[in-house]
């Protein structure tokens, strides 16, 4: 079996996603959802929040596996598979994965991607309807509650739709039918038990799936990853530009989003996840991919033999050196710290997403996208943190430069001198780069690269 | 659902805990006794009221502790052409996402979807946290209109869907909003209302100046 998710069979990589989420569903307790139920949310509820951000996380995992596709054709690639992968997940009766694998292909940083979706054939579109039509929210979810009644064996149910029917019909029937609680409801306690029943099937019955431990450290890595929704959307922008003409909402006659409510866009969508268990998953995807490619057992592998597991992560940023004693192979150590200074959980961000904040320059500059310089003298326009990037506010979500961090040029670029007052207290830094600090914490070192890198790129200003 | 002039459908969105499910209940109380007898009704509740003189039905989601699944509730925003969005005025954090959800009702719903703010639990007004004049103010900025409701106490509950569903049949009449538009939101609950209004409809085709 292929470690690599794009070599992967639908049907294997369905499984792995059903043992997961099964693996996870298995640890929630009645108590848990009682909990939820009284609550009307997450409170002091680790089991169920983390079924839930995992949930998340697939939907997050598939929008970003086809946004970090160059190519519209790529990304119809990408996105047919997924459409497999949904595919074989309905075969296993796996209705809560597939909810998630058909919630990130509909989401709008996807169903925006025009060009990308005229490259999917027309039978995938097919199949596609098919499978959104069958999870809708129209008629409160009948379509789905249809087919699930009609499933023998293994099933699982999309857990967000019961915990909604059991928040509901908490709120909605009393316990006690007269105030003395001397008759118990019993209309309520019949449908509660039904629900609960429902649920209650999952865990007796073992889906029919076989799992790879090696191919699921990595999946499990991979779904770790964190980026916020708004994130993602302006990934796609850069992959499909909105373009000015022909807006996409037939209702084009509104103003456009004022900028407030985008910058205080502060949803988190899930929770961070704790940095332990994170790193632990790291450490276990690392064992894993020594496991089977580092065939001599020395405890090393190529860097050829890396670049390939790299493949799986294409949404980390090419960061720093990974071989970081330059003797030609990876150690365990090596690729652990690796993963923990690229990933977007310790503070990083995607490789190719502007880190924009407002910025304040004394001599005009031009915004890439249109051109134009950007007048004013406070906060007249954005900055990305990362690569330097300029532009209008308003031209923030029609740019289609990606983010390229300067570590590397920038020890052939550090010495140009035209220094600009505002900066100067960045510029004692600028000119070593972090390259052996291997001892500091992760997250410092992030920090610090990413206001070296701005120092070093106002001097080109 | 042929006996009134409209049927909208609304959504009752905000944070987790702030109460959505406890006013949508308040609302449509009776309704939803009487369906629960099957999976808690196939809508999730709807009630029909009368406002200037039509009958309106309203069709109304609610996410119901589901906020967490993100993928889930999208799909709840297609097509609607009403929302109450919803806080709790003793808890700040849910008062800071308001900007979040306004954004996703607005991108995801209709940019014209007609929304109310709604500052929940106005019964525990010794535990608030926001302010009535800071919410105003917040609402004045994004072009919401504002009430301060309980859904312990029925407050303004009523009120609510009553100024949100006048807002949108006063900008059917200005013909600011066309329901003959797919994902308006919006159904004539009449065939002979369709073709009361075919002439309408039939100008909706031609281009309309554009406000912006």
């Amino acid at each position: 079996m292929s470690l690599l998710f794009d070599h992967l069979e639908p049907l294997e990589l369905a499984e792995h996603l059903t043992y997961l989420e099964y693996r996870s569903f298995s640890k929630i307790l009645f108590q848990d959802y009682h909990s939820f139920v009284t609550h009307g949310c997450t409170v002091d509820n680790p089991v169920l929040e983390r079924f839930i951000s995992l949930f998340n996380s697939v939907s997050q995992w598939v929008q970003l596996m086809i946004l970090s596709k160059p190519t519209a054709p790529q990304r119809a690639l990408v996105i047919t598979h997924f459409v497999h992968v949904a595919e074989k997940l309905l075969q296993l009766q796996n209705f809560n994965t597939l909810m998630a694998v058909v919630g990130g292909l509909s989401h709008s940083s996807i169903s925006r991607l025009k060009e990308t979706h005229s490259h999917v054939s027309p039978e995938t579109v097919k199949l596609w309807e098919h499978l959104t039509e069958l999870v809708t929210a129209t008629g409160n979810y009948s379509n789905y509650r249809r087919r699930l009644a009609a499933c023998v064996g293994f099933r699982f149910p999309i857990l967000g739709v019961h915990l909604k029917d059991l928040v509901a019909l908490q709120l909605a029937l009393p316990d006690w039918l007269d105030p003395a609680r001397t008759r118990l409801n019993g209309a309520k306690m019949k449908q509660l038990f039904s629900i609960l029943e429902e649920l209650a099937m999952v865990t007796s019955l073992r889906p029919p799936v076989q799992a790879n431990p090696d191919l699921l450290s990595l999946l499990t890595v991979s779904l770790d990853q964190y980026q916020t929704e708004d994130e993602l959307y302006q990934l796609s922008l850069q992959r499909e530009p909105r373009s000015k003409s022909s807006p996409t909402s037939p209702t084009s006659c509104t103003p456009p989003p004022r900028a407030p409510v985008l910058e205080e866009w502060t949803s988190a969508a899930k929770p961070k996840l704790d940095q332990a268990l994170f790193v632990e998953h790291i450490e276990k995807m690392v064992e894993s991919v020594f496991r089977n490619f580092d065939v001599d057992g020395d405890g090393h592998i190529s860097q050829e033999e890396f670049q390939i597991i790299r493949g799986n992560f294409p949404y980390l940023s090419a960061f720093g050196d990974l071989d970081q004693n330059q003797d030609g192979c990876i150690s365990r150590e090596e690729m652990v710290s690796y993963f923990l200074r690229s990933s977007s959980m310790l503070g990083g961000r995607m490789g190719f997403v502007h880190n924009f904040h407002e910025s304040n320059s004394l001599r005009p500059v031009a915004c890439r996208h249109c051109k134009a310089l950007i007048l004013g003298i406070y906060k007249q326009g954005l900055k990305c943190r990362a690569c330097g990037v300029t532009c209008h506010k308003q031209c923030k979500d029609r740019l289609s430069v990606e983010c390229r961090r300067r570590a590397q040029s920038m020890s052939l670029e550090g010495s140009v001198p035209s220094p600009s007052p505002t900066h100067t207290h960045h510029r004692a830094f600028s000119f070593s780069l972090p390259r052996r600090r291997s001892s500091r914490p992760p997250e410092i070192r992030e920090e610090e690269v990413q206001t070296l890198e701005d120092g070093v790129f106002d001097i080109h200003l | 659902m042929m006996d009134q002039d409209f049927l909208f459908k609304f959504l009752v969105i905000g944070s987790a805990g702030t109460g959505k499910s406890c006013l949508l209940h308040q609302f449509i109380e009776n309704k939803f006794k009487q369906d629960s007898n099957h999976t808690i009704g196939v809508e999730f509740g709807s009630r029909v009221v009368n406002v200037g003189g039509k009958t309106v039905k309203l069709q109304i989601w609610d996410t119901a502790g589901q906020e967490r699944f993100r993928s889930v509730t999208r799909s709840y925003y297609r097509g609607a052409a009403g929302a109450l969005l919803v806080y709790d005025i003793t808890s700040r954090e849910t008062y800071n996402s308001l900007a979040a959800w306004l954004t996703d009702a607005r991108t995801l719903a209709s940019p014209n979807i007609v929304v109310i703010l709604c500052g929940n639990k106005k019964d525990l007004d010794p535990e608030r946290e926001v302010t009535f004049l800071e919410a105003s103010r917040f609402a004045q900025e994004n072009e919401l209109m504002f009430l301060e409701t309980s859904a312990l106490t029925g407050e303004n509950v009523e009120e609510a869907f009553l100024k949100c569903a006048r807002t949108i049949l006063n900008k059917i009449d200005s013909g600011e909003l066309d329901p003959e538009r797919m994902g308006s939101g919006i159904q004539y609950g009449d065939a002979s209302l369709r073709q009361l209004r075919q002439p309408r409809s039939a100008q909706a085709v031609a281009p309309q100046p554009c406000g912006c």
